[in-house]
């Protein structure tokens, strides 16, 4: 099986976590499944497209940032409680999505797509440059860098008996427009036999 | 009569015998000795044969299936099987991290305190009944007097012992014994016997067990989950207190007949809200490795979360693990506090903050504490009840003002850290279960002191307890900080001092200055990052970091006098650019250059420029 491998940047990005007490919105460090596939799908009309990714390490990319959104309500002419955003600047990030027929005709070397939360404050427009093609196989154990509902491991290329130490979450899985479920999903520090491309490969003593 | 009492079975090591060296083998005792006691040596109880025959080595031997699992629960306890070549006779207590100042030979000596004990024997006494009389006795008697084997107590090594047998004992369908296979067998079947059991037959389980939160505490009230967590480590170590080698406030160490139950556990942790990382082995006896299973072959390394595939919405927005059934603060108040019908079905079907000015004049009165609470929370069972539940930290949630100063204070024990610097302290490169259950006393000992002079220092009015080994002070100035590195310092010096010269200590120890508005995630995020020996943080981001070697010359270094401008100078400077306040602090011809240097050779080299700046942040409060 083979992936397409993305760059993605980002000026300013919120992949928004669960609100915590009703007060703080943390960001995930890492590029979920659900979201990047969810965007991908939005932007080019295709139910079956699959993909995962995560934030480069670099110095300079990928730093943290605060922002205090107070929304209105404005059937009752007042101010909720300010709510803190936690956000990414300067966003530089992988994304792998796997080809098939449709990915491999319809996805252009570089396009914009609109991903994450406070879009309309201008936060999620990413842009995706196509780099080279990453293969799933020969496997590596380490630590996995994305978040992968357990029911679409498969799809990249990871079994079951392969989970090695598990970091289990869950992750929204859209059923449909209006309605969907948490899906049990593998995610980031999971040490696993995986693709190369989505680990932090373990060093042998 | 009382079953056999294995704890007891080393009794003899407590008397000191006029002419015998060894007093163990009653048959090998010298005649006048045994004249002199013999009319007191006719005891008949099962703890009294198993005194006698639990060692294969001398002329009695096992020979029934009670004491044939004494012996082989006594080998396991032991310190002195598993190392080699024995040193010269030292007769005190030489703990690895506490080395003796003197010997003392503290064994009954004179035939009145001999008689007594023997006396006593008689009456048969349970081990509690025995701990009465002796147990001090038993903490200073070393298990053995050979130098470099003389680093764990008969105590340890008794109630070791104690746990092991019962083990054995309470699982013979695991640890099958016939009373035809031992029956009526010379000295060296049973020999062979043993040596087939313990090299390959019989089976345990070292599990090391790490209890995880599903939540994320946020509010004051989530601070609950450490409650639980306090109950479940008691419910654990109750439950399975024969197996238990170590405790922490999150960790534990056990020895499991099988691996069944770890299952169960993973279920009691599930239940109040938490998850288990396991590491374990299943070994022959003689393949054992205490402290870390890790480090034993077939090891297995899991995390039990026991979740559900799929969470139909909405998820609970604490443990994020479970459906949320319960609405918070609405079904608290609902459940709790008496409303009017009106008000009540106003609850039932809206959240609080959209009726507020909807609700009776008398209902909003009684609602006057909680009105406040931004935003209703979908929330699991378990996270509801666990908030339900008091306040943990009532004076952090109801008296302290918003505007306080507060510490937050962890100790963290290291079990890899720990495993290492217990090899490395005995010279040997393998630490027995006697070793680690007699860190255990000191360790518990030492948190018991620790929290015994916080309480003390800084009163008890100004102390939370969160765990044993987690505290939330309120104090005047974050300079006071450094009082808590005094206490810890000096708790060090009286019962782990050799931890005080190592390159890293196994203990850690972690301090976050804030104010009570500072979200207690954050601070949980750091204590869990906090890595260093020595870990202070600082609201604005400013971090101490230092090995356990600085923690004296932090303290002195915190003693002495310093121009109050400079330390201004310096940090406002490092606020701008470190790479400048770097410069300025090593320039001798600063103006301020005696108080910098002052500092640097007080905290150079064990403090990078950061911690230093952080140190002179912390001074000028």
């Amino acid at each position: 099986m083979r992936f397409i491998e993305f760059d993605l940047y980002s000026d300013a990005l919120c992949m928004g976590e669960r609100v915590k007490g009703g007060l703080f919105r943390p960001c995930a460090k890492t590029i979920r499944y659900s979201q990047i596939s969810g965007a991908l799908r939005k932007k080019f009309g295709e139910n079956e497209i699959h993909a995962a990714g995560y934030l480069v390490e670099e110095n300079g990319y990928n730093k943290m940032d605060y922002f205090i959104y107070s929304p209105r309500d404005r059937a009752r002419a007042i101010s909720k409680v300010p709510l803190q955003i936690e956000f990414l600047t300067n966003v530089q990030g992988k994304v792998y999505v796997r080809e098939d027929e449709f990915t491999a005709k319809n996805l252009p070397d570089k396009f914009g797509i609109l991903m994450g939360a406070l879009i309309s404050k201008g936060f999620g427009s990413c842009t995706l440059t196509k780099r080279k093609f990453a293969e799933d196989k020969p496997l590596a154990l380490g630590t996995l860098r994305t978040r992968i509902p357990i029911n679409k491991l498969d799809i990249f290329g990871i079994e079951g008996s392969n989970i090695k130490r598990p970091v289990y979450g869950y992750l929204f899985e859209p059923i449909s427009l209006t309605s969907g479920m948490y899906v049990l999903s593998l995610f980031e520090g999971s040490e696993v036999v995986a693709p190369r491309f989505l680990i932090l490969e373990t060093k042998r003593r | 009569m009382r079953e056999l009492v294995p704890e007891l079975h080393d009794v003899l090591k407590l008397i000191k015998l006029r002419f015998s060296r060894d007093p163990h083998d009653i048959h090998e005792w010298d005649s006048r000795d045994y004249e002199a006691f013999e009319h007191l040596l006719a005891i008949n109880t099962e703890t009294w044969k198993g005194v006698r025959q639990h060692h294969l080595g001398f002329t009695e031997y096992p020979t029934e299936p009670d004491t044939f699992y004494l012996c082989v629960a006594d080998s396991l306890a032991s310190h002195v099987s598993r190392l080699g070549e024995a040193g010269h006779i030292e007769r005190k207590l030489n703990k690895l991290w506490k080395p003796a100042e003197e010997e003392r030979d503290v064994r009954l000596e004179g035939d009145e305190d001999i008689s007594a004990l023997f006396k006593f024997l008689q009456t048969d006494p349970s081990w509690e009944e025995f701990l009465q009389k002796y147990e001090n006795l038993l903490k200073n008697r070393p298990e053995d007097f050979h130098h470099g084997k003389n680093i764990t107590s008969l105590y340890t090594h008794s109630k070791l012992t104690g746990q092991f047998y019962r083990i054995l004992r309470n699982n013979p369908h695991l640890f099958p014994l016939l009373p035809n296979e031992i029956g009526g067998k010379t000295k060296d079947e049973v020999g062979n016997l043993y040596r087939k059991k313990w090299n390959s037959e019989w089976k345990l389980t070292l599990a090391r067990c790490k209890l995880h939160l599903l939540q994320r505490p946020f509010r004051a009230k989530d601070l609950n989950i450490f409650g639980a967590l306090e109950d479940l480590t008691e419910e654990i170590s109750t439950g399975y207190q024969d197996n238990l080698i170590l405790r922490t406030s999150d960790e534990l160490l056990l020895v499991l007949p099988d691996e069944a139950q770890l299952s169960d556990i993973s279920m009691m942790a599930h239940q109040k809200g938490f998850w288990v990382e396991i590491i374990r082995a299943r070994r022959a006896l003689n393949e054992l490795k205490p402290p870390n299973p890790e480090i034993m072959p077939g090891k297995k390394h899991e995390n039990l979360y026991n979740l559900p595939e799929e969470i139909s919405p909405p998820i609970c927005e604490i443990c994020q693990s479970a459906k949320a059934t319960k609405r918070w603060p609405e079904d608290d108040i609902l459940s709790r506090r008496e409303l009017c019908p009106n008000c009540r079905a106003l609850l039932t079907q809206n959240p609080l903050a959209l009726v507020v000015d909807s609700l009776c004049e008398a209902d909003r009165a009684k609602l006057e504490d909680v009105i406040t609470e931004p935003t209703t929370e979908e929330i699991c069972e378990v996270c509801f009840s666990i908030r339900s539940k008091e306040a943990r930290l009532p004076k952090l949630a109801n008296e302290w003002s918003k505007e306080a100063k507060i510490t937050w204070l962890k100790l963290d024990l290291d079990f890899d850290q720990l495993e290492y610097t217990l090899e490395n302290l005995s010279g040997k490169g393998e630490i027995s279960f006697s070793v680690i259950g007699e860190f255990q006393e000191d360790y518990s000992q030492f948190l018991r002191g620790f929290n015994e002079q916080i309480h003390h220092n800084f009163r008890s009015e100004n102390v939370e307890n969160v765990l044993s080994d987690f505290f939330c002070i309120k104090i005047g100035s974050f300079k006071e900080s450094l009082r808590i590195l005094q206490i810890y310092h000096r708790l060090l010096e009286n019962f782990l001092p050799a931890f005080l010269d190592l390159e890293k200590s196994p203990l850690k120890i972690a301090i976050v200055c804030a104010n009570p508005k500072f979200p207690f995630f954050e601070v949980w995020k750091i204590l869990e990052g906090a890595e260093e020996d020595i870990f202070i943080s600082l609201q604005e981001g400013r971090t101490l970091r230092a090995p356990i070697r600085a923690l004296r010359p932090l303290i002195e270094a915190a003693n002495m006098q310093y121009h109050k401008s400079a330390l201004y100078k310096l940090t406002r400077i490092e606020e701008t650019s470190k790479a400048l306040a770097e410069l300025v602090f090593q320039n001798r011809r600063d103006e301020d250059s005696r108080t910098y240097s002052r500092l640097g050779k007080a905290l150079r080299p064990g403090l990078d420029f950061s911690s230093i700046f952080t140190f002179a942040r912390l001074l000028q409060d």
